[in-house]
């Protein structure tokens, strides 16, 4: 429920007449709630934003969604940065196959890369 | 590419046998939209998070509908974040609070001039809110709030 609670505080304040700005990992419900101007990454939830200790990662997606800023011209925009991360679950499935099932809670991912 | 993942039917099979989450939907509703008044270079940026993030010896957030804000200052010392949060595995964010809080990312883009300056304060909740009308009566105004009195140009949030 995250990616609706931003989506809904993103709409709320444009309404207001802030300009925002929303990460999102979770392209269904981003598509759902449209917030004005969003950026999708295909990184699990817990790590929109990257993994830990990798800046260099974390900097592309950051500096990524500000720069994905001037090709946004339409509400609702959702630009894919083509950034996907690859990555085994705990249990060797890959991490898209596990993320939010009943396996998901608590454990943390083995990372290939990085 | 991958198929995306369908979170709206895995949160449903996730937390059975709750009566299904009635996600919001705004497809075909108008979007609202506030241009940038100035070049991201000259702009007051402040940064919001969903993730649960709270300083050290602020309350930490509950689980039940908590839809409470944090005011964290942009120059906090990063290694007295932490997070509670039920939603997503918080491992990675409890070591690296920059996850789903990329505060020193966004402190290099000022140094570098890629943003103009941070506002004093970030904006953190717990987003994990099940009723969305909680969300927008007491989660919202307080924020819309403190953006307003900090002169915020563009907010970015990241979920979590």
């Amino acid at each position: 429920m995250c990616h609706q609670t931003v989506g809904l505080v993103a709409r709320a304040a444009e309404e207001a007449g802030i300009p925002t700005l929303v990460m999102s990992v979770g392209r269904d419900i981003t598509q759902a709630v449209r917030p004005p101007r969003a950026v999708f990454v295909d990184y699990p939830m817990g790590n929109e934003t990257g993994r830990p200790g990798l800046v260099g990662e974390q900097r592309a997606i950051v500096r990524g969604a500000f720069a994905a800023l001037a090709r946004m011209t339409e509400p609702g925009a959702i630009v894919d940065l083509g950034m996907t991360l690859v990555a085994q679950a705990p249990d060797g499935r890959d991490w898209h196959e596990w993320v939010y099932t009943k396996d998901f809670r608590s454990l943390s991912m083995h990372t290939r890369e990085g | 590419m991958k198929v995306p993942i369908d979170y709206i039917v895995r949160t449903r099979e996730l937390y059975e046998p709750l009566p299904p989450y009635r996600w919001t939907d705004n497809r075909g509703l108008p979007i609202p939209w506030t241009p940038l008044a100035k070049p991201l270079a000259e702009c007051r940026v402040a940064l919001g998070a969903s993730g649960g993030i709270y300083v050290d010896g602020q309350q930490p957030f509950h689980f039940k509908d908590d839809t409470s804000l944090r005011a964290v200052a942009s120059d906090v010392d990063v290694a007295r974040l932490r997070v509670a949060h039920f939603g997503y595995p918080t491992a990675d964010a409890a070591s690296d609070p920059n996850c789903v809080f990329p505060l020193e990312r966004l402190r290099e883009m000022v140094a570098d001039g890629t943003i103009g300056e941070l506002a004093p304060t970030a904006l953190t909740f717990m987003g994990g809110i099940y009723s969305q009308r909680r969300v927008l009566r007491e989660l919202i105004p307080p924020i819309i709030e403190r953006l307003r009195a900090e002169r915020v140009e563009l907010f970015y949030l990241v979920p979590a």
